[in-house]
């Protein structure tokens, strides 16, 4: 999904106000410590603990949603799960290792039914609406099943006489649950600050692209909604002993919903939001509940809804507004023989395609070589597109082989089809517009994704020819602009920089010249020219332009209704009757 | 045996009509109506109105549609206008309006169940069990939406300027078409369609201010089914899902059967999201 | 989508910021009240899913109150009534607790509330160690601690008195079960499956729903293949007003009848036409004694002719208030140990008849009433059973 550039910035979430929310944590951390020193004991142990214990929850929650853009509308079940492991292990078990062992089955537990629940919903064909009402459900669900099995789970009544924490001064428990809330503000935030934040945020903004970039989207997504339930359970691990019962509501969708109110007003998509939005309300809450019995939550639904539609990145939001920090981008060398074929073939081979009773490609025979720069031809609505979508992976054909250096690749996803060494651009140049050109670069070069855990790097490696056309393209001068900002032009060189960085052996350029001025398309044709002839690319383009193709092209095809009327040298084919008879509605010689 | 049938074609009738008003709203603005059950809610509360007042519960059925249509168009310039075609905004903002309509049922009625009288207590005898004649009369009455919604789409000028609309907004509007009013008319359509849902199954719930939540998920796995504005699909999937929750309610327990509805209904979605 | 302008966004965030401020330091601040007085904490249902329940729990607390203080109070000081809402929620319900037993210092805790909150108390109540817990509600029996006094109906009381005084009554020995699916329904499933072949019936079906099913059309159906004499209704009172509305408008009514223990005046009402003929056992009933009778214009003269009807549900708080004061007075103060020691040796004869706890089971007795509702939706009484010993609920 990408974003006008005015609200870019905006939503950039956690680079822009990284520095501000680390802060804020702390700022939230200091005043907790402090905290027993000036309220009294009931506020500090019995409102403040379970605050910090649902800000847990909630920091959960936006690991999930403002990070990775899952909008798990049930995340309490997760939170209860683990709950419910902790107080049945405890209860039900009658030795000194229980409280550890469900402590980690409290963590296991939601993991698992999260990666279960997570290979429904985001593998195959997805949406934001079906990730909202399978999380949706899973409340109910569990709720449901809670009061079916009463003798494992108590039913309505719920566990109580869980065993609490070994030691009788609650200030210590107080202490301990502000030290696991402390260890869930590290773990986000490590994870938000790294590399793999980076790229999270790209799936986040624009799936599409990072899948055409060879990463497993969605494993990634499946990986973070893992964890975050994960997280989750581990707020409800210590949740059952701090209270000493679980009760059936901690299931349901009351507390899902409260959490998404919560993270929403905090602000989504930082690791001090949620943190914030948790405390407050929760702390809040029973003093205005008692005050104004049914007022309260009618104040808050009003407010959320103002928050999501006008404020959309929360309180937090209005406090971060400078100028975000720079990242300082440094271009490096990439390492040698990281292309990942020298010489290659790609081979359509009668691709049949239909939607409905419309036949789009019909009995197509195409082929890509290295080392070739190869144009593709046709009138509007002939098929180009849809050949490219194919071939890549982002269509499924009928009928019909594709074959990619030997090997069949007419089934693979987009990302294994970009690791077999063929990439694409778009039509509509498409970029991850709430990141900055360099992290552009970044995330199109690298390919390990959980490696990108441990680090946070300002270093691009960038092969040579991608070196070029970055500063042939004058972007090496503004490394630190929002991809979002960038003009018509700009964005194409970007993505062609981008397709280059990850050195494939076969690039498809889908117009690479649409819209662009005459010097800079002489400029593009000169760059194409020389990473053909130069660095043994297989270049496949998508044109309209006759004059442009015939000054670049050592190889002509022709598209025409679904399939291929023409293929050879840009002589024979641009001369041929049937390339007269497309563009100009007959095969006179004369004008 | 026929019973059976008849309570498996009752449920599935009513799911049918739960759903419609969703469809209609997602179909053609593509707006995810999280507030949908509350507008179901807000049918049945009219009834309870229309009953206290002292005019017969039948009434309620014209009522009904008029009064949440009403609130429908109140709420269309300030709130839902701002999600047309915004899938993650309407589901966050009518998350958050079904909230508010939930708390404001709450303070204005009161947290109890309210009851609403059959507009008939009429019973039809098959073979040799009664069964409520207002039970058939919801697959009557899911036939009756069903068909005109249907005729409406596809018979009148303005059910194809909808479908226009709904394939390609941007064209339509350069046509001269007037895309806010289709919208805003619409989601008045769409919301009556959820009153008239609440006014009908009120008789058999009872009002009470959090009833919009289990017509929600099962709605909305309905749509999802069925698939982005279709009907014909609508009526498939409440079909296979109704049936399913009804039949394994039957032999098993209600609970399992709901539990068997979310199951159908993801592997469905998923089967035809692959196909 | 317009771009509002950030500057009066931060203000707005500013001055919500520093309300928010304001409210907290509110919250936190402990509020000071008499010195001279004895506080009560009582947690009632103000809102949630049994809120219609509420205000007649706060008026029972109430009633007790006002009469003990009228009085003369307790030990010559007045007793002072501090409520908190569970909103039928155990997490609200626990926190409430926490509210009333750490911060106000209460010096005796009574609950009106469901099962799942009791439990939710019960871990702070067991915290605090210096106060008493009394738990004030119909419920499935068997809940034992050794801070706690239970005053409620219990299945045991409610089913086994009825079950050998209807078959004999109205003829007939088949009974169906229909109850929703948690404790109080299980239990009480558990208890009629014992108590019913004992006199000599036989229960046919049992059938568990959600809480909250409005469609009985499975059920009834099976009812009416299997046509019993008497089906027992253990659901949430909005359950039983589907169940009926629909169990009438199939016309089973005539064949069948229905027992529920757990419905007020509003599910009665909400039922319509469709309460006719049910039975209800239950403590209380408006007009069951004379007591009662006399009881309710007191009731009215004290909170007001609009103070919310008295039923069986609520009426156990004030009660369980006036056994405790009695205790207390027979003690000589409010220690918790020389309470629990006098507790039992007390009784009162109130609107319902004569109530006492028991020390071995720390449950109460008091008498049942089965009523039947009429034509116009009023309970009439048809048989009253007296004192009902729970049975070994707990061993103490």
């Amino acid at each position: 999904m990408s974003w006008p550039p005015g609200i870019a910035i905006a939503h950039s979430g956690i680079d822009r106000l990284r520095l501000t929310s680390v802060g804020a944590n702390c700022l939230i951390v200091a005043l907790l410590a402090s905290a027993p020193l000036w309220v009294s004991q009931y506020f500090a142990t019995d409102i403040l603990a379970r605050a910090m214990l649902l800000a847990i929850l909630a920091l959960a929650l936006d690991l999930a949603w403002g990070c990775c853009g899952i909008l798990s509308l049930g995340h309490s079940a997760f939170f209860g799960l683990g709950a419910y492991a902790m107080a049945i292990v405890a209860l039900r078990w009658d030795s000194g290792l229980a409280p550890y062992v469900g402590f980690v089955l409290a963590i296991l537990l939601p993991a698992l039914l999260a990666a279960v629940v997570g290979w429904f919903m985001f593998f195959g064909v997805t949406s934001s609406l079906y990730v909202a009402i399978v999380t949706l459900s899973l409340p109910v669900l569990l709720s449901a099943i809670d009061l079916r099995i009463p003798k494992l789970t108590g039913g309505l009544t719920g566990l109580s006489g869980i065993p609490s924490f070994p030691w009788a001064e609650p200030l210590y428990t107080y202490y301990l649950l502000l030290g696991a809330l402390m260890l869930a503000i590290v773990i986000v935030t490590w994870i938000v600050r790294s590399d793999f934040g980076r790229l999270l945020m790209a799936v986040r903004d624009n799936e599409e692209r990072a899948r055409f970039f060879g990463y497993n989207t969605p494993a990634l997504r499946l990986f973070i909604f893992a964890l975050s339930a994960g997280l989750a359970g581990y707020a409800g691990a210590l949740y059952a002993p701090y209270n000493g019962f679980v009760s059936h509501g901690l299931l349901g969708l009351v507390l899902s919903t409260s959490a998404i109110v919560w993270v929403a007003i905090g602000g989504r998509g930082t690791a001090a939001g949620p943190v914030a939005g948790a405390l407050l309300v929760n702390i809040l809450e029973p003093t205005l509940n008692a005050a104004f019995p049914g007022f309260w939550q009618l104040f808050l639904g009003l407010i959320f809804t103002v928050v999501v539609l006008l404020l959309p990145s929360g309180l937090f939001g209005l406090v971060g507004s400078r100028r975000p920090p720079r990242r300082g981008f440094q271009i490096i060398d990439a390492p040698p023989g990281r292309r990942t074929r020298d010489r290659m073939t790609v081979a359509a081979r009668k691709l049949n395609l239909s939607f409905g009773s419309l036949a789009v490609l019909h009995e197509l025979n195409l082929e890509i070589e290295t080392g070739k720069l190869h144009c593709l031809i046709g009138p509007n609505g002939a098929g180009k597109s849809t050949l490219v979508d194919v071939i890549t992976g982002r269509l499924r054909a009928s009928a019909g082989d594709i074959v990619i250096d030997g090997a069949q690749a007419a089934f693979l996803p987009p990302n294994v089809i970009v690791h077999r060494g063929v990439m694409r651009t778009f039509q509509a140049s498409n970029v991850f517009e709430t990141q900055r050109i360099g992290d552009n670069l970044f995330l199109a070069a690298c390919r390990r994704e959980l490696a990108l855990l441990t680090q946070s790097t300002n270093q691009i490696a960038m092969p040579v020819d991608a070196r070029r056309v970055l500063q042939l393209s004058g972007l090496d001068r503004k490394l630190d602009t929002f991809a979002g900002e960038l003009g018509h032009g700009e964005r194409k060189w970007l993505e062609l920089c981008m397709v280059l960085t990850a050195q494939p052996a076969i690039i498809i350029l889908d117009e690479p010249t649409a819209g662009l001025s005459s010097i800079d398309r002489a400029n593009v044709g000169e760059v194409l020219i020389s990473l053909v002839r130069e660095h043994s690319l297989g270049l496949l383009l998508i044109e309209h332009d006759l004059d442009f193709v015939k000054s670049i092209a050592e190889r002509l095809s022709v598209l025409s209704q679904g399939t291929i009327v023409a293929d050879g040298s840009v002589q024979a084919v641009a001369e041929s009757p049937v390339v007269r008879q497309i563009y100009l509605g007959h095969t006179n010689a004369h004008e | 045996m026929v019973l059976g049938i008849l309570n498996v074609l009752s449920a599935v009738s009513l799911l049918f009509i739960a759903a419609v008003g969703l469809a209609v709203i997602f179909g053609v603005m593509g707006v995810v109506n999280l507030a949908h059950g509350e507008f179901i809610m807000l049918g049945a509360y009219a009834s309870v109105i229309v009953v206290k007042l002292g005019l017969p519960v039948s009434v309620s059925l014209i009522v009904a549609p008029l009064a949440v249509g009403m609130i429908a168009l109140l709420l269309e310039p300030i709130f839902f206008r701002y999600l047309y075609g915004r899938v993650m905004e309407s589901i966050l903002a009518t998350w958050g309006l079904s909230i508010v309509l939930r708390q404001a049922a709450q303070l204005i009625f009161g947290a109890g169940y309210q009851s609403v009288p059959y507009p008939t207590d009429a019973t039809i005898t098959v073979l040799t069990t009664q069964i409520s004649f207002y039970r058939v009369l919801a697959i009557f009455l899911a036939l009756v939406i069903g068909l005109g919604v249907l005729w409406i789409e596809k018979r009148t000028n303005l059910g194809t300027t909808a479908r226009a609309v709904m394939s390609n907004a941007g064209l339509a509007s350069t046509l001269g078409v007037n895309i806010g009013r289709i919208y805003a008319g619409t989601l008045v359509f769409g919301a009556a369609l959820a009153g008239l849902a609440g006014a009908f199954l009120a008789p058999l719930t009872s009002a009470y201010p959090s009833m919009g939540l289990s017509f929600l998920t099962n709605s909305f796995f309905a749509v999802l089914v069925g698939g982005l504005g279709s009907l014909p699909g609508l009526a498939f999937a409440s079909g296979m899902l109704g049936s399913t929750q009804q039949i394994v309610a039957i032999f098993i327990d209600p609970v399992w059967g709901s539990v068997a509805l979310v199951i159908v209904a993801l592997i469905l979605v998923r089967w035809r999201g692959t196909a | 989508m317009f771009k509002l302008p950030e500057r009066r966004f931060r203000l707005g965030g500013l001055m919500l910021a520093l309300s928010m401020a304001v409210a907290i330091v509110i919250g936190s601040a402990v509020p000071s009240s008499a010195a001279d007085a004895i506080k009560i904490g009582a947690l009632v249902q103000l809102s949630g899913g049994a809120a219609f329940l509420g205000p007649s729990e706060e008026a029972a607390y109430r009633m007790a109150v006002a009469e003990i203080n009228k009085s003369g109070g307790v030990l010559g000081k007045k007793l002072e009534l501090l409520i908190a809402d569970t909103a039928t929620d155990p997490a609200t319900a626990n926190a409430g607790a926490k509210r009333l037993l750490n911060q106000d210092h209460v010096s005796v805790l009574f609950a009106s509330s469901t099962s799942a909150s009791r439990e939710a108390v019960l871990p702070v109540v067991r915290q605090n160690g210096r106060t008493l817990f009394f738990y004030d509600a119909i419920y499935e029996g068997h809940a034992c601690d050794p801070s706690m006094f239970v005053m409620g109906e219990v299945p045991e009381t409610q089913i086994a008195p009825i079950v050998p005084y209807l078959q004999k009554s109205m003829g007939g020995k088949s009974w169906y079960f229909v109850g929703n699916d948690y404790n109080w329904p299980q239990n009480t499933a558990a208890i009629a499956e014992k108590v019913i072949p004992e006199h000599g019936g036989k229960l046919v079906g049992t059938k568990f729903v959600p809480i909250g099913t409005a469609d009985f059309s499975s059920i009834l159906q099976d009812i009416a293949s299997v046509k019993p004499n008497f089906v027992l209704l253990i659901m949430l009172p909005s359950d039983v007003v589907a169940f009926m509305k629909q169990f009438h408008n199939q016309g089973l009514d005539q064949s069948v009848t229905a027992i529920a223990t757990l419905v007020e005046q509003s599910a009665i009402a909400a039922m319509g036409p469709a309460a006719k003929g049910l039975l209800i056992p239950a403590g209380y009933f408006a007009d069951a004694t004379q007591s009662a009778k006399t009881f309710e214009a007191a009731y009215k003269a004290e909170l007001g002719g609009n103070a919310p009807a008295q039923n069986f549900i609520a009426l156990n708080g004030y009660d369980a208030l006036h056994l405790w004061v009695l205790a207390v007075q027979k003690a000589g103060s409010v220690d918790k140990d020389a309470v629990t020691k006098a507790l039992p040796e007390v009784a009162r004869d109130g609107p319902r008849g004569k109530v006492a706890y028991s020390a071995t089971t720390r449950h109460a007795t008091f008498p049942i009433y089965l009523a039947r509702i009429d034509e116009q939706g009023h309970p009439t009484i048809i048989e009253s059973f007296g004192p009902v010993d729970p049975g070994p609920q707990c061993k103490f």
